[in-house]
């Protein structure tokens, strides 16, 4: 058995104080009832040692009773003693150097190269070494491969070398994943050789430690034991920096009308030491003087301006007045609205409140956006000469005529949207012509009857048309009454996939791809004669969900940043044409629209995306939280559950052999626990001893010498 | 009486001599009367058997007979040995008056034997009571503490005995032992002359003592005092040191008995010859008796200091019980 406190024992030396005690004679408890006191005067109390020890089992319930809490303090426990084999003593580092944006601050980067460097020069040349560079997401410089492969000396000129090469990006920093990354660089290393799991292994993270760093993901990332961080924080001596954000929503050009002033968030760093900051719009080299705004914003603080709307081309607004000017540029850019042209194919007056097209068009509202235009055409009428290229959306609230449905059928397949609003149960042809069905044979289609009115059930909120309607605020349909509806059986389409059915049991909305489009179906009408539709809250982001669901609109922010990954839109080319990207810098770079879907920007600036002589140009601006560049604390790491090491100073193998086997031994313990069995007969004993004492010191406190 | 006739009836080597009742199972009986007439009808065996016979006999004198006397008062046997007539004149049934003063203060409460000084002392003066009401005299009792707590004037007649006894028969109630107030009590109750028996430990003060017994002995009363005391109080045979507590201040104090022992038997002793100079000086019999002497021995005591008071009164008479009063 072997103890874990073994200083503990030197408790056991108290055991002898009860025997001390049991030895002193001191004011006896015995008390004697006497006639009279007259011939007495009390005798001074004499403490002598005794020859003889009274109440032997008492003195020994005592001292077995400290010798047990003594023992168990020790924390015994049954295991090897010999300590462990000393460790392949193989130690293993990952130097985590920052590239982002921030550290584009003046003076920061050589710091960071100087502190790589000299973390270098203090490594043993045994130990394993990997070097990663990370900003928007970690990338191995020098694999631990690579350097085992390398002479010591060799190694500290390799990473000179790979260090001269790296800049600075334009990225944010996720600190979290190049931490993450590092974590698991480490564990790839030690799952080639098992051996290396008995040596220490170390994340040197040289950083500026700015506020904006993202931690978010390290606390569901179960930290590796015995891994720890240094940090060898970078600093700038001077400190006011402020940073500009464009607000969302200004992307757009609403046109010519439209003239609102920009509105731009300014952040001022929490260490600032100036809060007066100057706005201008500006386009290099020139710069317009008179569209300067003076602003003022607190340390740690952020705070909206509007800037005048810019004249002419300018495309750019500045900051001036603080240290560092790496994010003191926001670009803008106003995309024109985009044009969508909504095919009707209808009967019908679109003045007459009792139609469907009414409230269509008082649906389709143009924003900022989008300018949404409804076109109205007879079913009958010949839609083969029509211009498609603007045509965004079918909506087919008559039954068309059989050229119309193949031209339908060939927009479907080219990838347009195509609802069909069955009005009548003979559409049901119509609806299984552009399913890809035989038109000759279609399943025949019928009212339902209706008691009174029917409601909507079994709604599938995962689906991406009501999935805006996953919510228990949004999400009740049962006030919508309808009145008239037509069973079409789902089970004749079997691609497709039921939105809603009626309280029946009947399909009311469906949708099934063809080809390239979406095919969407409902089987009752909005208009009054057939629901409520038209007249409930839900009309109007139902259908600018089937917009969105159909392709016609794409409801995403065009406000990007460096790194995001920004989809090739698809309304500046067809497919298959020839793409090029102008970059900030001037240069271009051609761009496979079969091979890739997005591009990612890596500085900022104005992105022009050319095709078959369409452009689309792309403001880029740095991440906001880029500017948030007030250093925090290392501690913060050690919240999130990643120890940090206090000094780089390495221990003497001695005391790390020791520690190693202190910790086995504590694991030991830890798995036995015998304290609590030792405890347990420490209070057995208690309770003994106090049944004892109590029943001794009735007696020895028993008054005698009344006898009545 | 012949007092090396006493000494027969003494204890040897603090056991009680063969025939007598060891206090220690007489003090198991319950009953204080028939305790008190264990105690009586064995005294009255034992002097059976002493030479004293005829301490029972009740008369006090002879004179000669003379024409008209009742001839069944005539002794013959003196008539036989001297050939005159000689009448006997006893004595008034009722002319002794007994008052039992007994303390019951909480001191009488201690006891190192298995009883308290308090039973030992309620015992004695039954057995007083009763061995006096065996002859016709008239007993009376005094409880006292700081005062008197019950007075029961000298009577005798039926049933008075056994209301004396249920007087006796009390658990000691008084904190502390003055004896001067109930003195003066009794001085002031007490007309007429008779006996006086004081049956306490006398652990209080004694100047007191000695005003009062005198004014009681002007008064022509004869005092008879017997101060009961436990063995362990007169030898203070404690080994281990212990916390004393008086049984009536109930103030306790640490004593070690190496220390204590002598200097408590050198007061003890100046406090005993203290009451015994002033009862010699007084002419008052005083007994020390303690609690494992047997009972007997008080009774012969008792009887002892009567013979002797008698001869101081009358030396031409026979030994009688009682004295003139």
């Amino acid at each position: 058995m072997s103890l874990l406190y073994p200083l503990f024992l030197t408790g056991l030396a108290a055991a002898g104080v009860p025997i001390v005690l049991h030895m002193i004679r001191r004011h006896t408890r015995k008390e004697q009832w006497f006639g009279s006191l007259m011939f007495l005067r009390p005798s001074r109390p004499r403490l002598q040692s005794r020859r003889k020890i009274e109440h032997l089992l008492l003195l020994i319930l005592r001292c077995l009773i400290l010798a047990l809490v003594a023992w168990g303090f020790a924390r015994p426990f049954f295991g090897r003693t010999e300590p462990s084999a000393p460790p392949a003593g193989i130690h293993r580092r990952v130097i985590l150097l920052d590239t982002s944006a921030s550290m584009r601050r003046e003076g920061l980067w050589p710091q960071a190269i100087a502190r790589a460097e000299s973390v270098l020069k203090d490594l043993p040349g045994e130990e394993r070494l990997c070097i990663m560079a990370f900003d928007q997401e970690a990338r191995t410089v020098i694999g631990f491969e690579q350097s085992q492969s390398l002479a010591p000396d060799r190694r500290s000129v390799v990473a000179r070398q790979r260090f001269s090469e790296i800049t600075p990006t334009w990225y944010p920093t996720n600190l979290d994943e190049a931490l993450v990354a590092a974590a698991r660089a480490l564990e790839e290393d030690q799952l080639r050789d098992p051996v290396l799991a008995a040596g220490t292994q170390e994340i040197i993270l040289i950083s500026d430690m700015q506020q904006g760093a993202r931690l978010d993901r390290l606390g569901a990332f179960a930290w590796p034991q015995n891994l720890f961080v240094t940090v060898e924080p970078v600093s700038s001596p001077r400190t006011t920096n402020a940073g500009l954000t464009l607000l969302a929503g200004q992307e757009f050009d609403a046109g010519p009308d439209y003239d609102a002033p920009a509105r731009v968030r300014v952040q001022n760093s929490a260490d600032a030491e100036r809060a007066q900051f100057v706005l201008r719009w500006r386009q290099e080299p020139s710069e317009n003087p008179d569209g300067s705004l003076e602003v003022y914003v607190a340390p740690g603080t952020s705070t909206v301006f509007e800037l005048p709307a810019a004249a002419g081309q300018l495309d750019r607004i500045t900051l001036a007045g603080d240290d560092h000017p790496f994010d003191n540029r926001c670009f803008v850019r106003a995309n024109p609205r985009r044009r969508v042209d909504i095919l009707y194919l209808a009967d019908e007056d679109l003045q007459d409140a009792g139609g469907m097209g009414f409230y269509l068009k008082e649906a389709l509202a143009s924003g900022r956006r989008w300018d949404l235009r409804l076109q109205m055409h007879s079913p009958g009428t010949s839609l083969a000469d029509l211009e498609w290229g603007r045509v965004g959306f079918v909506i087919v609230a008559g039954e068309p005529s059989p050229e119309n449905v193949g031209v339908l059928k060939n927009q479907l397949q080219l990838g347009k949207g195509v609802l069909v609003v069955m009005r009548t149960a003979q559409m049901t042809g119509c609806v299984f012509a552009l399913a890809g069905g035989d038109p000759g044979d279609p399943p025949e289609g019928r009212e339902a009857d209706v008691d009174g009115y029917a409601m909507l059930s079994e709604l599938d909120f995962t689906h991406p048309v009501l999935r805006p309607f996953d919510d228990p605020r949004f999400g009740d349909f049962t006030p919508i009454h309808f009145w008239k509806y037509r069973r079409l059986r789902s089970e004749d389409l079997p691609a497709a996939r039921v939105l809603a059915r009626f309280d029946s049991g009947a399909a009311a909305w469906l949708t099934l791809p063809v080809g390239a489009g979406q095919l969407a179906v409902m089987t009752s009408g909005w208009h009054p004669a057939d629901s409520q539709l038209a007249r409930s809250t839900k009309f109007v982001p139902l259908l600018y969900s089937f917009l969105e669901f159909g392709g016609a609109i794409r409801n995403r922010s065009a406000a990007h940043t460096v790194g995001e990954r920004i989809a090739l839109a698809g309304d500046v080319a067809e497919a298959g044409s020839e793409w090029l990207l102008h970059r900030p810098d001037g240069s271009r770079v051609g761009l496979d629209r079969d091979r890739q879907a997005y591009f990612q920007p890596d500085e900022p600036g104005m992105y022009t995306l050319e095709a078959n002589g369409q452009k689309r140009i792309y403001a880029v601006n740095l991440a906001a939280r880029e500017s948030q560049t007030a250093p925090q604390s290392a501690e913060t790491l050690e919240s999130l559950g990643i120890p940090l090491k206090p000094q780089r100073a390495t221990l003497p193998a001695e005391v790390l052999q020791a520690r190693r086997q202190r910790a086995d031994w504590a694991t030991l313990e830890a798995q036995q626990k015998i304290w609590r069995w030792i405890l347990l007969a420490a209070l057995i004993v208690l309770l003994a001893e106090m049944v004892l004492a109590g029943r001794l010191a009735g007696r020895s406190t028993e008054t005698q010498g009344v006898t009545s | 009486m012949n007092p090396k006739a006493s000494l027969s009836m003494r204890p040897r080597n603090g056991r009680p001599a063969a025939g007598r009742i060891a206090p220690v199972w007489l003090m198991g009986i319950r009953s204080l009367e028939l305790r008190a007439r264990v105690v009586v009808e064995g005294f009255l065996r034992g002097i059976h058997r002493s030479p004293y016979h005829g301490f029972s006999v009740e008369f006090s004198e002879y004179r000669p007979y003379i024409r008209g006397d009742d001839s069944r008062s005539i002794d013959w046997r003196l008539y036989a040995r001297s050939d005159r007539l000689f009448i006997k004149k006893f004595e008034e049934e009722t002319n002794l008056r007994c008052h039992l003063l007994v303390d019951q203060s909480r001191s009488m409460a201690y006891g190192s034997g298995g009883y308290s000084k308090a039973q030992y002392a309620a015992t004695l003066a039954a057995a007083l009571a009763h061995l006096l009401f065996r002859q016709g005299d008239a007993v009376g009792l005094a409880t006292f503490a700081g005062e008197i707590h019950q007075y029961l004037p000298p009577r005798n007649r039926s049933g008075y005995l056994h209301r004396l006894l249920l007087g006796l028969d009390q658990e000691p109630q008084g904190t502390t032992t003055r004896l001067a107030g109930p003195l003066q009590q009794l001085t002031d109750i007490i007309r007429k002359r008779g006996l006086l028996v004081l049956i306490s430990d006398l652990l209080a003060p004694i100047e007191p003592l000695e005003t009062h017994l005198g004014y009681l002995r002007a008064c022509g009363h004869d005092i008879i005092v017997f101060q009961v005391l436990d063995p362990a109080e007169m030898q203070f045979s404690f080994a281990a040191p212990l916390r004393l507590r008086d049984l009536e201040s109930d103030r306790d104090i640490y004593i070690d008995p190496e220390q204590a022992r002598r200097e408590y038997l050198a007061r003890l002793d100046v406090h005993q010859r203290a009451i015994q100079s002033t009862c010699q000086r007084l002419g008052i019999d005083y007994r020390v008796i303690k609690t494992d002497e047997p009972l007997e021995l008080a009774l012969l005591d008792f009887l002892m200091c009567r013979i002797r008071h008698s001869k101081q009164m009358s030396p031409n008479r026979r030994p009688n019980l009682r004295s003139k009063t």
